[in-house]
């Protein structure tokens, strides 16, 4: 319920809410005050008010009577503000000091060239630059933590849109590029030269006029220093060009370098990590997707900034002036390519969307011995290709690919604190695919050997699968876990096979690293080694993945 | 920029035909020359209270009588030279604006 009351607005009688009532009445207030000091401001109220009434009267209807908050609101936003009135009116007006204002420019939203609000393309016209430009910084801040997304949406609430052809006007002012501040410097530059040359000449006509020698040395000064600057901005300018340049050019090779796979044998550099580009896509999605599409993408997602940073780094040195439409062009094809990014990485991701895995527990024959011994198994097809040099060395080798079109892959081999007081062994494989049953098909051409004897484990020191398929993320990983006290010893050919073993062993704890080192010196049931410091001594370990 | 060409405009409107506010706030916000109501009513006072126009009121069939503006003798005088002034500023701007550029100088806007 609300108290209503009622008014002659304009001779028109309103059925209007209270608190409607305040507002309007303020306004008119407001409206008064500015209009006191002119002549006639009766009539101006007189008529304001006519046309107040005449709008409210068009919202009324047979079943809404009464005025409301929002219709005052509204009935407002059309007369507008006493500012807002003064600002049209009298646009040299400096009053208003919450619109930012510089000489005969101010900041204006762009309605005709926008994208989301024409705030971008707004900045470019007061600063008249190429919008793309402007966006392009804004999607940096956007990619760099999403800060320009709350900076784009204070400007939109800060910057007015421009509505006018007047505002249109007053949006851009003279113009701040680079041909132009180039103009200005080659203009002090050959002043200076000329003022040089004449020098001569006018010290002897100075000496004449020798009461205003004083204003002629500082008119010098000034313009030698102007001359100066002049030099010292160009040189700036042509520095960060060559810069730009070179780290354009730089970048764009590195690039093409990568996506292109210039860099060296695909095998070479054996983490997969490392692969280069084409191949390890070719071994990831190969099967299902070009991979020369991707090789398109990257270049140009990548490419395209890199090529406009070596582009205008050109320009700045050689001062030519721009290429037609360039920028935009390049910006809307790197907006496509963006788009297909996207769509990649959505394929990919179902590519791998769905996961099967199998676990098995591996029973020692005797548990109760102190140390688990872990045997490479030596007639591993596999460890012919580590003693082939094209196959890179063990040292830094994860995977092979062989001409078989077999793909080898390094275990993980984790270590764990055990709970109780039995060494156990979990092994692990993961597979994944597009489907469960595609992962499960994965998981079963997969081969890995693992076997037991004694209070020895024997592995394979290869998971081996198929590549008429790609990769999906096919991987064995062995948990030991380890009471305290007890020990792991690994055998001499599984060291030798890949010493990085150790580092995932323990990525992050060198004690027990050098521990690893010196077992091959310790003998099960050797008192005075395990007697010493059993904590120190026991195989534990990292508790983080590696 | 627009000092008198709202009122170039306000007297243009009227000297056509008698307008009372609305008409002729419809006509200048297609034009988008205001975005502001209230910017129109003082300058119609000031426009009054010079002489240039006069007002009468009319009844309407929809509510209160309105007040129709008309142009005066002055209003009409004052109408045409400002009207030439507007025609001289359109040609020398236009002079410049279209005036060659020597060759090596400037850049090419590209928007």
């Amino acid at each position: 319920m609300k108290k209503t009351l009622t008014i002659n607005l304009g001779g028109i009688v309103f059925h209007i809410d209270e608190d409607a009532y305040i507002s309007l009445n303020q306004y008119l207030e407001n409206l008064k005050n500015h209009f006191s000091r002119e002549e006639g401001y009766r009539d101006i109220l007189d008529d304001i008010e006519s046309r107040i009434a005449e709008i409210l009267n068009d919202k009324r209807s047979e079943s809404k009577q009464v005025i409301t908050r929002e219709d005052v609101a509204a009935v407002i936003a059309m007369m507008g503000q006493p500012i807002e009135i003064e600002q049209e009116e009298n646009p040299n007006s400096h009053q208003d000091a919450s619109r930012t204002e510089k000489g005969d420019k101010r900041f204006f939203r762009n309605p005709d060239e926008k994208v989301i609000a024409g705030i971008c393309s707004g900045i470019a016209a007061y600063f008249h630059l190429d919008p793309v430009w402007v966006r392009l910084i804004f999607l940096v801040f956007v990619a760099a933590g999403g800060s320009g997304i709350m900076l784009y949406i204070v400007l939109w609430f800060v910057i007015p849109e421009a509505q006018t052809a007047s505002d249109r006007l007053e949006m851009r002012g003279k113009k701040i590029n680079i041909s132009n501040i180039e103009k200005t410097m080659r203009e002090e530059v050959s002043e200076l030269r000329t003022r040089v040359g004449s020098m001569a000449g006018e010290s002897a006509a100075s000496l004449k006029r020798a009461g205003k020698g004083s204003g002629f040395f500082f008119e010098m000064v000034r313009k030698s220093l102007l001359g100066v600057l002049a030099f010292t901005a160009r040189a700036v300018l042509i520095l960060t060009g060559i810069i730009l340049i070179v780290a354009g050019l730089g970048l764009l090779l590195a690039l093409f370098a990568y996506a292109l796979g210039w860099t060296g044998g695909i095998y070479s550099d054996a983490d997969y990590t490392a692969l280069s580009f084409p191949a390890l896509a070719n071994l990831m999605v190969g099967c299902d997707m070009h991979v020369v599409f991707l090789q398109l993408i990257l270049l140009m997602v990548l490419g395209i900034p890199f090529f406009m940073l070596f582009y205008n780094g050109l320009r700045m040195v050689f001062r030519f002036d721009r290429i037609r439409h360039l920028g935009l062009t390049m910006f809307n094809i790197w907006i496509v390519a963006i788009f297909f990014l996207a769509w990649s990485g959505l394929k990919i991701y179902n590519l791998y969307k769905s996961g099967d895995e199998k676990q098995i527990d591996i029973v020692l024959e005797k548990p109760a011995a102190d140390t688990l011994n872990v045997i490479l198994m030596a007639d591993d097809p596999g460890l012919k290709y580590l003693r082939n040099e094209k196959y890179g060395f063990p040292g830094d080798l994860k995977m092979i690919i062989t001409e078989k079109k077999e793909l080898y892959v390094l275990p993980t081999i984790r270590i764990e604190e055990s709970n109780d007081s039995l060494i156990s062994i979990t092994q692990t494989t993961t597979a994944r695919g597009k489907t469960w049953s595609e992962a499960h098909q994965h998981l079963t051409a997969l081969r890995f050997q693992s076997a037991t004897s004694g209070s020895s484990l024997r592995i394979s020191p290869f998971v081996r699968m198929p590549i008429q398929e790609c990769w999906r993320g096919e991987m064995v990983t062995l948990v030991i876990r380890v009471p305290r006290g007890k020990f792991i010893h690994l055998d001499q050919g599984l060291r030798d096979l890949n010493p990085y073993w150790y580092h995932q062993l323990n990525p992050n704890d060198t004690s027990a690293f050098q521990m690893s080192k010196n077992e091959t010196e310790v003998v099960p049931g050797q008192d005075s080694l395990k007697g010493k410091d059993d904590t120190s001594h026991a195989p534990i370990i990292s508790k983080q993945a590696p | 920029m627009r000092k008198g060409v709202l009122e170039l405009c306000i007297l243009a409107i009227v000297a056509k035909q008698d307008a009372y506010a609305s008409d002729i706030i419809t006509k200048l916000k297609e034009a988008r020359l205001i975005v502001v109501e209230g910017t129109l009513y003082p300058l119609l006072t000031r426009l009054k209270n010079d002489g240039l126009t006069v007002y009468r009121w009319e009844e309407s069939k929809s509510g209160p009588p309105r007040k129709y503006h008309q142009i005066t003798e002055p209003g009409l005088k004052a109408l045409s030279e400002l009207k030439d002034d507007w025609q001289e500023l359109i040609i020398s701007v236009d002079k410049i604006l279209t005036s060659p550029s020597p060759p090596g100088a400037g850049f090419n806007p590209t928007l």
